[in-house]
């Protein structure tokens, strides 16, 4: 399942362009060329491009793409995939960088794509906070997508994007503190 | 028929000031402390309000929380927009898996929803704001006591936006204005927040006790306006903290 397995997703809000952009016959050829076997689209309240529906969909280019509005276990399917394309959201970036479930995939990639039609708009920020450490690739225009893709080339044998861990006792100790536990 | 005319604008006049000065002070006085809190012995429960503010919001609060001493933290409630189904099954998987203790879910109406107009929200916001005062500020006067023997909502409500978590933070500041016991409050900015806050945290950081930011560019870009702003000695705002990352 996790393997070959590409994903996009939007979260919780629209994002028409890069789902039409993310089904375009060049991208989902060039996901293709990439050893992609399966897509996995969530696309949240986005409107379809014309010709797919909800659900498994034929398969052009060799890739099965299964188009999904939301899932409860979205955040476990995407720390198993190893390709993700995402909009720059705080929570679907966690759900790659902190895999619920560890994934099989030897190299896993994240494709950022900021979504500037949301009000207070600051994906963009958080995009470029990636890119520039090295932890994403960003892809500034979702119109850009299949050019992004196409420069991503074959895994190399890098090691892996170290993010910063995740310290359970850092909340914890906040709340205390606040409250008095010494 | 002037002079009580002129006499119920003036009452009216000298009461927003009296109320405006109130508020003033106690929010001074909310970020003057110096002192720590007082103790809480090692053994005693608290009751902890969490606040899944959907999408995003939702997914980073629930990494927050994921490493919490729930022994301690025996009394919860989780606060939802209405009609957020999904974080209200993150809620009841994360109790599933605790299994001690007790909690209830609050489920307020929508302050604003991604992409409504600024222009209606205010009225979305109001209803909002009515509703959260009656169950934060008031119901728990007239309740029993909680675990640690206080009429409170909770001990301590944590926020982390979006724009509904504003009515929640004004809620739960309010009995402070009367000197009533309150909850303590502390907002975390999200992760996607590197270089500018978000509305939400603009808006509650006078109100809150302790305030976090996630990336330390962010910290120092706050301190820097802070110390550029400042007015005489008064404190209108809770300092800027950063820990790294939280989620």
């Amino acid at each position: 399942m996790a393997e070959h397995h590409a994903i996009l997703t939007v979260g919780s809000t629209r994002f028409d362009s890069l789902v039409t952009s993310f089904l375009s016959p060049t991208a989902l050829a060039i996901l293709s060329s990439l050893g992609i076997k399966t897509a996995l689209a969530q696309i949240g309240a986005s409107e379809l491009p014309t010709g797919w529906t909800e659900g498994v969909n034929a398969i052009p280019h060799g890739v099965r793409v299964e188009i999904i509005r939301f899932a409860s276990d979205l955040e476990d399917r995407v720390g198993q995939a190893e390709l993700v394309v995402s909009h720059a959201g705080a929570g679907s970036i966690l759900s790659f960088i902190r895999p619920t479930i560890p994934s099989s995939a030897p190299q896993r990639r994240l494709v950022l794509v900021p979504n500037s039609t949301l009000m207070d708009s600051h994906q963009a920020d958080l995009a470029d906070e990636f890119g520039s450490k090295g932890w994403g690739t960003v892809c500034e225009n979702p119109e850009a997508l299949s050019a992004t893709l196409s420069s991503l080339g074959k895994p190399s044998s890098a090691s892996a994007a170290s993010y910063p861990a995740y310290s359970a006792k850092k909340v914890s100790l906040i709340l205390d503190s606040t409250l008095g536990y010494s | 028929m002037i002079v009580p005319l002129l006499l119920l604008l003036s009452s009216l006049v000298l009461a927003i000031t009296v109320l405006a000065l109130r508020l003033l002070t106690v929010i001074h006085h909310t970020h003057a402390r110096s002192s720590p809190p007082p103790r809480r012995q090692q053994d005693a429960p608290a009751s902890l309000a969490v606040f899944l503010g959907s999408g995003g919001h939702t997914a980073e609060m629930m990494r927050l929380v994921s490493g919490l001493d729930w022994q301690r933290y025996s009394t919860r409630v989780w606060i939802i927009s209405s009609g957020d189904l999904l974080s209200e099954s993150k809620a009841l998987a994360l109790e599933k898996q605790i299994g001690t203790g007790s909690f209830t879910l609050l489920r307020i109406p929508r302050a604003r929803r991604v992409h409504q107009s600024y222009l209606t929200s205010p009225f979305t916001t109001l209803y909002s704001l009515a509703y959260c005062l009656w169950h934060i500020s008031l119901a728990p006067l007239l309740a029993s006591v909680g675990p640690s023997g206080r009429r409170v909502f909770a001990d301590l409500i944590l926020l982390n936006g979006p724009g509904s978590c504003v009515p929640i933070a004004v809620s739960a500041f309010l009995p402070r204005l009367l000197d009533l016991p309150s909850p303590s409050l502390i907002y975390i900015e999200s992760l996607a927040r590197t270089r500018r806050l978000s509305v939400s945290a603009k808006l509650v950081r006078p109100l809150v006790d302790r305030f976090f930011v996630q990336w330390e560019t962010l910290r120092d870009a706050l301190r820097e306006g802070d110390a550029k702003r400042k007015v005489g000695a008064w404190r209108l705002k809770a300092e800027v903290e950063w820990e790294g990352w939280l989620v």
